[in-house]
């Protein structure tokens, strides 16, 4: 599945497989244009007893960097995307049972949260838990000029190579950077994840175009299904 | 999560087909899964398949100061992780999981015990400062042999990392170019080991090449071997309460390094190709391209498409070249290529004569009965009589 790069909203082509491990209950695989991630869900399952809950299912959201061992950086992402899946799988309908979901990256070319709670999002959709909706997420620079830049792509100078001193610079061509998630039913926002410098204004204005690029992506999960669920 | 119950249903199934060769998923007893590589855009990233198997690799490295036991050469880590991802009673974190270690410890002795990898060449000022290669496996998807699925990434995830030139200046200073500056770095392999698994069944007299992870949980042991293309024995590790034959060794060994050659070529033609379009300019578009033609087998697209390497056995050569020749000629063609077509067959010969091991004709026997042309029914004579052979030297 692919929707070609448009140039007005300046999207990064999206192909994505879903159902490419046998072993999840929902795997996903996605890539925004050279950004990669692969993504399963597992659930609901056996739960332990320290982390059981009478009334909803817990969530456990693990995600590995591509190299190296997991620091600080891949916890936090795990806390954003857990909070967001606790937001939008309906945990209610699963008391005391967990469920695994599993990221893991494989191309950082920008965007790599985005990427990342997008295939997760098609994970959840191909297990088949219920979900209140869909997430899409998006991610916006801004350049050192006050330009906005939707999903913009990490260009490596020449022929990179990939080691750990690169790593940290890899987002860094931007001042500023925001990551909006938005819902399927209502369109409003229900997470976003900054770092930088920027105005009031300028996140006003961010989210705003990411709102209109979150129709894209939606566009994109109607393809999946309509590819997919052939039985419907 | 508690791993799923075996039950003994599936278990005595499983037993019993494979004392009649054959298996579950259709395949030959020696006949391997489709194998599968994708190089990612970052040099040392790639995606394995093996069958349904798959495994992530990516090669990264880093400036340390080198062990104080070995001043002059670089470092070289291996790690393996399984998570919830590759089955769902996997765990990741610590302590790490027995069948996590058993990969990561073989996979240590096949590729930094045998020095493969040239560690003088990454050493920058001895007893400073050398590189530290770092091997990443990320397992994806665990339907058995993941030993042999992440020891071929790793290898292929080796030839295919590049890293940083390094001048010194000679007085202890030195400086790291940056790829626009000067161009990446090969590292140096002297060798590609790779791994070959076998489970072993009915007390260790039938071995059966890639398992799944089914056959994997019946077997009462298993069989890896590490063999280079040079034929060289690498690593061997046996697990499980089997006992065992030094001639069922040495017949492993002989299909494993036929096997590891092809594996080798395979690895090569690939990197070749990358290679190419990495010199052509433009960047590869990596796993974005995989996905977009549907390379990545899924099981949603359930066919197999990747199918390079052919299983190194007997009867497949044989009957391949049978067909569409005139039936009289035929048993001759074939004795010509049972004698001819590989070392590993005389071990076999071998084997039964010497010790009173009655599998492999058995094997060959269903083998030619599952499509039955009449051209097979001579092949089937031919080899029965080999077996009342046997059994007359015992």
């Amino acid at each position: 599945m692919e929707i070609d790069e448009d140039r007005n909203n300046k999207m990064r082509a999206i192909a994505s497989e879903l159902n490419i491990l046998t072993r999840s209950d929902g795997s996903a695989i996605i890539t925004q244009g050279g950004s990669c991630c692969i993504a399963s869900v597992n659930g609901p399952l056996e739960v332990s007893p320290a982390n059981i809950d009478m009334n909803k299912a817990y969530v456990e959201v693990i995600y590995r960097p591509k190299c190296g061992l997991p620091g600080v950086n891949e916890r936090y992402k795990e806390k954003i995307v857990k909070s967001l899946c606790e937001t939008c799988i309906i945990t209610q309908l699963y008391p005391r049972t967990q469920i695994t979901v599993q990221a893991q990256e494989m191309d950082d070319h920008g965007g790599l949260l985005a990427c990342a709670i997008n295939a997760v999002n098609l994970a959840i959709m191909n297990s088949g838990l219920e979900m209140k909706f869909h997430m899409a997420a998006i991610h916006c620079g801004l350049d050192s000029d006050d330009n906005l830049n939707i999903d913009p792509e990490y260009v490596p100078k020449a022929n990179l190579t990939f080691s750990r001193i690169q790593r940290s610079s890899r987002s860094q061509n931007f001042k500023g950077n925001f990551t909006f998630v938005f819902d399927s039913t209502k369109k409003s926002l229900i997470g976003v994840n900054t770092d930088g410098k920027f105005t009031i204004q300028q996140y006003n204005e961010a989210q705003k175009l990411c709102k209109d690029a979150s129709r894209k992506i939606f566009d994109f999960y109607r393809e999946m299904v309509k590819k997919y669920a052939t039985v419907l | 999560m508690r791993e799923t119950i075996l039950s003994n249903n599936e278990k005595s199934f499983v037993e019993k087909s494979i004392l009649e060769g054959l298996r579950v998923d259709k395949r030959n007893l020696n006949e391997f899964r489709n194998l599968g590589l994708f190089f990612g855009q970052d040099v040392g990233s790639v995606i394995c398949t093996l069958g349904a198997t798959k495994v992530f690799a990516q090669v990264s490295c880093e400036l340390s100061s080198p062990r104080t036991s070995r001043p002059n050469e670089g470092t070289i880590f291996i790690n393996v992780e399984m998570g919830p991802m590759a089955a769902p009673h996997l765990e990741v974190g610590f302590p790490l999981s027995d069948s996590c270690i058993q990969i990561n410890r073989i996979l240590e002795r096949t590729l930094r015990e045998s020095r493969c990898v040239d560690l003088e060449s990454l050493c920058i000022i001895a007893e400073e400062k050398v590189w530290n290669l770092r091997v990443d496996i990320a397992v994806l998807n665990h339907e058995g042999n993941v030993m042999d699925c992440s020891c071929i990434a790793a290898v292929a995830a080796l030839a295919h990392f590049k890293r940083p030139d390094v001048t010194t200046t000679g007085d202890g200073e030195f400086i790291i170019h940056s790829p626009a500056e000067k161009d990446l770095v090969p590292i140096v392999l002297h060798h590609y080991p790779i791994c070959v698994t076998y489970a072993l069944f009915d007390d260790g007299k039938i071995p059966v090449a890639d398992p799944t992870a089914l056959e994997e949980r019946v077997s009462e042991a298993s069989l890896v071997l590490a063999v280079n293309s040079y034929k060289e024995l690498c690593c061997m590790n046996l697990t499980g309460v089997s006992l065992t034959s030094p001639h069922l060794i040495l017949r492993c060994s002989e299909m494993a390094a036929e096997r590891s050659r092809r594996i080798v070529e395979f690895i090569k033609s690939i990197l070749e190709e990358d290679e190419a379009q990495r010199a052509k300019g433009n960047l590869p578009k990596g796993f974005a391209e995989s996905i977009a033609l549907s390379n990545l087998p899924s099981n949603f697209h359930n066919e197999e498409i990747v199918e390079k390497i052919e299983q190194p056995e007997i009867v497949g050569i044989a009957e391949s070249s049978s067909h569409g020749e005139t039936s009289d000629d035929e048993v001759k063609i074939i004795d010509d290529n049972t004698v001819t077509s590989g070392k590993w067959i005389e071990v076999t010969s071998e084997d039964e004569d010497s010790s009173s091991d009655e599998e492999m004709p058995e094997q060959t026997n269903t083998r030619t009965s599952q499509d039955a042309p009449k051209t097979e029914k001579k092949l089937h004579s031919n080899e029965s009589s080999e077996e009342e052979k046997t059994i007359v030297l015992k």
